[in-house]
């Protein structure tokens, strides 16, 4: 977690600002399954993989999607267009 | 005698330029080289230009130039086959391992990942779970039937697990680095 840049008030002690600070620490969530049901632990897994390579494949895309276009492609868009006039 | 056309609108333009880093997004995960999407787009914004007059207007422009992309480049890609005597598909499967980027290092073990599952599996996949087509939109983009793609979109998430999860360590590099896509919540960087 990125540290937030102190934004201090005369209003707020910085006790707070700590305490805010470890509110925002979840705890780690991952599988502690116990490891008695293979199966069910699997599937969970299995759940989980899809969940998260679902996310991931929409995040990789839209890195793709935000990658800056070139000027090549406005300017065939607009030689398309003058050459359209013409005819 | 040509056929008269719609005049092109400065606003149709528009459209066309907003669908532009879509375009170059899909048509980057299907070949997985920076240059040859680029190549894919210009080829598609020309013919479409060019068949203006077939385009409903009303109609779904960026399904309009998705389908004409995914076109040209299956065409191409069963052209190349051919010419390689490429029967297997092993050789046009990594003719693009190690293409040219377009996109951030941290994305770079899924991309690769992507690019292992076959064209039509990764273009349905593509077109429902990152693009968000309607499965009925992406049948007819791809020109099949509605649960063609959902079977395609399903066995690419199947092989795509298992690519990444089973064989991730081996197939993508020395560093295994893949793995860390698998569900570890800190990503490995290795590059």
């Amino acid at each position: 977690m990125a540290n937030r840049p102190k934004a201090p008030t005369s209003m707020t002690p910085i006790v707070e600002n700590a305490e805010l600070a470890d509110s925002g620490i979840e705890e780690d969530k991952s599988e502690a399954a116990p490891a008695s049901n293979g199966d069910a632990r699997a599937a969970a897994v299995d759940q989980g993989i899809q969940l998260h390579l679902g996310q991931k494949l929409k995040d990789t895309y839209a890195d793709l999607i935000k990658q800056p276009v070139p000027d090549k492609f406005r300017q065939l868009l607009e030689d398309l267009e003058r050459q359209e006039k013409k005819q | 005698m040509t056929v008269p056309r719609p005049t092109p609108t400065a606003s149709l333009r528009a459209e066309f330029m907003a669908a532009i880093p879509n375009l170059r997004a899909f048509a980057m995960s299907l070949c997985g080289n920076a240059t040859r999407a680029d190549d894919l787009v210009q080829e598609t914004l020309v013919k479409a230009w060019a068949k203006l007059a077939t385009f409903n207007e009303g109609t779904n422009l960026k399904a309009w130039l998705f389908t004409i992309l995914r076109n040209i480049f299956f065409s191409e890609f069963r052209r190349r086959r051919r010419e390689v005597e490429d029967a297997d598909g092993i050789l046009s499967g990594r003719l693009s391992v190690h293409p040219e980027q377009l996109g951030h290092m941290d994305f770079q073990d899924f991309r690769k990942a992507l690019l292992t599952l076959p064209n039509d599996q990764r273009e349905a996949l593509i077109l429902v779970g990152a693009e968000g087509f309607s499965y009925e939109e992406a049948a007819a983009i791809s020109g099949c039937a509605v649960g063609t793609i959902k079977s395609r979109v399903n066995r690419a998430r199947k092989r795509l697990t298992e690519a990444l999860g089973v064989e991730g360590a081996s197939d993508y590099g020395p560093d295994g680095s893949s793995v860390s896509v698998m569900g570890q919540s800190t990503q490995v960087r290795s590059q």
